[in-house]
């Protein structure tokens, strides 16, 4: 590996517009080669060998790359997911990011399993069009890289708990959470930096568990959302905050040390209703906006999880739970709240719940069960 | 180093069994269905479903006269998983029924329902009863093997000649409340065709099935000791109801894929029959009985209309039944697995044959239609190819049953059918019989009755022309109309088109201001400012574009926005003003919404046509407000319940409907507008025709009304309400 922690990306995309932006990024730290689709010989000889050599450590590629000829004249005859599965076969320590438009992921890949495993991120063309965009998502791609190259080094501890401490300390977790996670994980970590990343990026850092979104933690705290902006509190819960690897993708706190603090800070009252907590957290914080989170549905001070659809708070009886497939098992499950199966916000996102949810439902829908 | 090796094997958490019972059995309803499925299986002829205390940490009894197990039974056969018990007995040992259940999942059914299941059974002959206790929460351990949690039980002893089994859940997890137990009622009563058990085989082609002796299967459901409501079959034996039937359709499939069919109507004189065109090569041997009904006072027997209508709209339906039991949800109030209320709606068949007028079956064998494969969830068949060839089968012989009692009643089966050039046909047939009259009357020298004769030519004559007169105009306006539809399918992929043309430009320009903005960084203070003010103006403009594209695009192109569902006016009304906001907001006209109640929904209808409806009034109405000089530019949405209907008013602050068009604003090609008056340009004068097409499509109508105060114009919109009768899966 060269260029020890540093990025040096490659994009492959067949749009002028789109290979434009990204030799942008390098304004923002990270320096970007951009080329046309070539043939797939020279994916394989050029693309895959100079990432193999480690003069680019982060691979970003279009999905369709057929929209115009390449300067063989040619169009591409393959499409993204080729280049993405040569080098997760070739190169499992570099990550891939599929770069682009929201449809044509929804169109093309959402629905396929085996397509999603071959891109550890996914970054939507429309979110690099403006300045702040840009800055947001090369922040973003630079934690991936970089975070890539320190799961390297945690799996290159000679034994299985050396690769552990060192997995502990690139989570920046503490030996009780490491323990935790270890019961509900296989015993040993997998064998390439690219599994341990999708350990991370699709499972701990993606479901509410051991680390939880802002809104989670605005919950937990039983603020508002907007709380969460607030530099009192996030000084605050400054101890919770995740700083492991990719913690600026998903910035995330620990519920358990989120919960210690409370305890640390409130005493009993931490164990009280949220609302109560929440108020004297805020009284504790000299805050003049009170913050205190309401149920959206019945508007009592309670409240325990964040709907996902409108991203309001709700108490722990107002609200049901999704059923989704491929859900881990020490994860929270995800809560849509009574008000959007009331308004049919839901409908439109799909959504199931759980068994025995029918007759609610159909209260909530046809107004036998309304807010009071 | 000698090799070191061994063998592994797997395990099972006790947990498994509570993921199994919450993840196999769809919802409560289907839960206890499961546990009646069983009892039928094991050859019970009575089934009690007792709700002890029917509220949340209540009881539920399921009580059975079946075969009951011994305790051997219990722990080899109900307490085993994946046994092959079912494979090696596929009957009920007495009455030879096929069997209901073929994974198991009566039995975890119960888990899904309490947290304790009392089981107490006994057989025949033996006098003692076992009582086994399953506390689910045992089971609910990551940790411990499924094998190291066990039950207890206990023997007393009892009658010898008593048999069947009970099943007692306690700590129910829901309440059921009134509407539950209507459910419940109804699917388990509905569980089984209204007519005897056999008669589901009867005209089964191999002939092979029989149901020795079976006195059949009755289900009853009790809150405490009350009966919770009268029973379809009472309802349907007591008012004769079957029998007053408009036609009766039988067709079936033999195993050659032959598919045969005959329509009966003695009230119009019909018996025909005849092959079907195509082999049915999937589906495998099958039956299809229906019972027609017209509710119009001279369509069926005596039967009151409004009676026959109310049946039709809680009973009607297709259901299938394999091998004797229903297969749920299949001929529910409102479910349309034929497509026949969707094919009435188009209007393309005008004979009445929606779902509710039919009352029927399809009657299926698990040996013999080994395609239809039930779901995981025991809802339903697989969408196969199988199941869409038999939907094809019964959709093709019902809509062709209908149009040959539509014809025998006198009465135009089909939109395409111009019934006016037989009509015309028939008049021309007259006058020429009549005109030979005329010449035989003369050479007989009947000269008064000639005349007459000749005078009801005459006028017959003239009633010809003007049904030719008619059917020309009606052909023209239909061309005008299909050419009309064409231009707009043309319309709508070009719109896809565009639209995805758009988003790369939005996508470029935005980009391309954003590299401006970048190298104005560098720049000096003024400058600087400059290009930051430029840029900022030139991104609001392009994002309002960029909004306005997401929408058409969703609008144009989601297939989940052409479902036929009840449509939730809150959800739509706020999506849709996130699309059109920023079109408003440019020209200056405020736009104000309102949902009461909040939960308010339309009955099924696609969310696309409630859009196309929610479009035009909305491209009218800025029209109107932006043509209009001077005031308040204002347009306001109230959705409320009228009634039994959903009531849209649509208000602006325009310049008002000129009198002379109140009458025929809904009229094709009438408009208010002009073309110099807005820059949306002129209208075409199809939008409210549109919309009043779309509203009378689904059932309901759109009309002008009066405007509250300080609006000029109000379009009202009515739609059929949903009353909350059906969840859609």
């Amino acid at each position: 590996m060269s260029n020890a922690l540093s990025v040096s990306a490659i994009l492959i995309d067949d749009n002028e517009d789109d290979r434009h932006t990204f030799e942008r990024l390098a304004k923002y730290g990270i320096p970007c080669k951009v080329i046309e689709p070539p043939s797939l010989t020279a994916v394989q000889d050029d693309v895959v060998a100079s990432i193999n050599d480690g003069t680019y450590n982060l691979l970003l590629v279009d999905f369709l790359l057929d929209q115009e000829a390449s300067e063989h004249g040619e169009s591409a005859s393959y499409r993204g997911s080729t280049p993405a599965a040569l080098v997760k076969e070739r190169c499992p320590h570099i990550p891939v990011v599929l770069v682009t438009t929201e449809d044509k992921y929804r169109d093309y890949v959402e629905r396929r399993p085996e397509l999603r495993a071959l891109f550890d991120f996914v970054l939507p063309k429309n979110q690099v069009r403006t300045k702040e965009d840009r800055a947001i998502a090369a922040q973003r791609l630079s934690d991936l890289a970089l975070g890539f190259q320190r799961l390297r080094v945690v799996l290159e501890g000679e034994n299985t708990e050396v690769r552990w401490k060192n997995f502990r300390e690139a989570l920046g977790a503490t030996d009780d959470e490491i323990h935790s996670l270890r019961k509900e994980w296989p015993s040993e970590l997998p064998d390439s930096a690219s599994e341990l990343a999708r350990w991370l990026l699709k499972g701990l850092l993606k479901y509410p568990g051991p680390l939880r979104c802002g809104q989670e933690t605005a919950a937990t705290i039983g603020v508002t959302p907007e709380a969460m902006s607030d530099g009192a509190i996030l000084a605050w819960a400054a101890g919770a905050s995740y700083t492991g690897v990719f913690g600026r993708i998903h910035k995330r706190w620990w519920n358990g040390r989120l919960l210690a603090s409370l305890d640390d800070s409130l005493g009993e009252v931490a164990r009280r209703p949220s609302g109560m907590r929440a108020a004297a957290l805020v009284q504790l914080l000299g805050l003049e906006q009170p913050y205190i989170a309401q149920c959206t549905w019945c508007r009592e001070p309670s409240v325990h999880r964040v709907c996902i659809l409108c991203n309001e708070t709700v108490d722990a009886t107002h609200h049901l739970t999704v059923r989704q497939s491929g859900y881990p098992i020490w994860a929270l499950p995800s809560v849509v709240c009574f008000g959007c199966i009331e308004t049919g916000e839901d409908e439109a996102k799909g959504m199931h719940y759980g068994p025995g949810s029918d007759g609610l439902i159909e209260d909530l829908r046809s107004g036998r069960l309304r807010r009071t | 180093m000698s090799p070191v090796g061994g063998r592994l094997y797997f395990g099972v958490a006790a947990r498994h069994l509570r993921q199994l019972g919450r993840e196999l059995v769809a919802n409560r309803t289907t839960a206890v269905a499961e546990l009646v499925k069983n009892s039928y299986d094991a050859d019970a002829t009575r089934v009690r479903l007792v709700f002890l205390d029917p509220r949340e940490g209540g009881i539920l009894e399921v009580v059975d006269n079946g075969s009951g197990m011994t305790l051997q039974e219990i722990q080899d056969r109900w307490m085993r998983l994946s046994t092959d018990h079912k494979e090696r007995s596929p009957s009920s040992p007495r009455y030879q029924r096929i069997r209901a259940g073929s994974k198991g999942i009566g039995r975890f059914a119960t888990e899904s329902l309490g947290k304790k299941l009392v089981l107490s059974t006994t057989v025949a002959g033996d006098s003692q009863l076992v009582i086994a206790t399953f506390d689910w929460s045992e089971f609910d351990q990551s940790s411990v093997s499924l094998e190291a949690v066990g039950c207890t039980y206990r023997l007393e002893s009892c009658e010898q000649d008593r048999h069947g089994t009970t099943l007692r859940i306690e700590g129910l997890y829901d309440d059921w409340g009134k509407a539950d137990l209507v459910r419940v009622r109804r699917a388990l009563q509905l569980l089984q065709p209204p007519f005897p058990i056999a008669e589901a085989y009867r005209g089964e082609p191999t002939g092979t099935i029989q149901v020795p002796d079976d006195p059949g299967f009755a289900v009853r459901v009790l809150v405490g000791d009350n009966e919770s409501a009268e029973s379809e079959e009472e309802l349907v034996n007591r008012e004769g109801f079957l029998a007053a039937a408009t036609a009766i359709v039988e067709a079936r499939v033999d195993e050659s894929g032959r598919g045969v069919w005959r329509v009966r109507s003695t009230r119009f004189g019909v018996d025909k029959s005849g092959e079907y065109p195509k082999r049915v090569l999937l589906v495998g041997p099958c039956t299809l009985s229906a019972s027609y009904f017209i509710f119009n006072p001279g369509a069926i027997g005596d039967l009151s209309v409004r009676l026959a209508t109310a049946m039709g709209k809680r009973y009607g339906g297709i259901r299938i039944y394999r091998d004797g039991l229903r297969v749920p949800p299949y001929g529910e109030p409102s479910d349309d697995w034929v497509g026949l209320t969707e094919e009435y709606r188009k209007r393309s068949e005008l004979a009445p044959i929606a779902t509710n007028n039919w009352f029927g079956h399809v009657a299926l064998t698990r040996d013999h239609n080994l395609l239809l494969i039930d779901t995981a969830s025991r809802e339903g068949v697989i969408e196969n190819e199988a199941f869409r060839e038999l939907r094809t089968f019964v959709k093709d012989v019902l809509v062709q049953s209908g149009r040959i009692v539509a014809t025998a009643r006198g009465k135009k089966p089909r939109a395409a059918a111009r019934s006016t050039h037989t009509s015309r046909e028939t008049l021309v047939r007259e006058v020429l019989q009549l005109a030979s009259k005329v010449l035989e009357l003369s050479q007989r020298g009947n000269q008064q009755e000639a005349e007459a004769t000749l005078e009801k030519a005459h006028s017959l004559a003239g009633q010809a022309r003007e049904s030719d007169k008619s059917a020309r105009e009606d052909a023209l306006a239909m061309r005008d109309e299909m050419s009309l539809v064409r231009i707009l399918a043309s319309l709508g992929t070009s719109i896809v088109v565009f639209s995805h043309e758009v988003r790369s430009a939005i996508n470029a320009v935005i980009g391309r201001l954003a590299d401006v903005q970048e190298d104005a960084d560098d720049s000096p203070a003024p400058w600087k400012e400059r290009v930051a003010k430029g840029t900022s103006a030139a991104l609001a403009a392009v994002s309002r574009l960029d909004h306005l594209t997401d929408y058409i695009e969703g609008y144009a192109s989601r297939s989940r926005r052409r479902e036929r569902i009840p449509q939730a006016l809150h959800a739509v009304l706020s999506e849709f003003e996130k699309g059109f906001g920023p079109l408003v907001a440019r020209t200056s006209v405020e736009l104000d919404w309102t949902v009461s109640p909040r939960h308010l929904r339309t009955q099924e209808m696609t969310r696309t046509e409630l859009e196309a409806i929610l479009i035009n009034l909305l491209t009218n109405s800025l029209k109107a407000c932006t043509a209009h000089e001077g005031g308040v530019r204002q347009i306001a949405v109230v959705a409320q319940q009228a009634d039994k209907e959903v009531l849209i008013r649509f208000e602006d602050t325009g310049a008002g409907v000129p009198q002379e068009l109140r009458e025929t604003l809904f009229e094709p090609f009438v408009t208010s507008t002009r073309p110099t008056e807005s820059d949306l340009g002129a209208g075409t004068g199809l939008g409210l025709k549109v919309v009043r097409d779309l509203a009378e499509a689904n059932g309901g109508s759109a009309s002008l009304g009066d405007p509250t105060k300080g609006f000029s114009t109000c379009v009202e919109i009515r739609l059929p309400l949903w009353k909350g009768d059906r969840i859609r899966e």
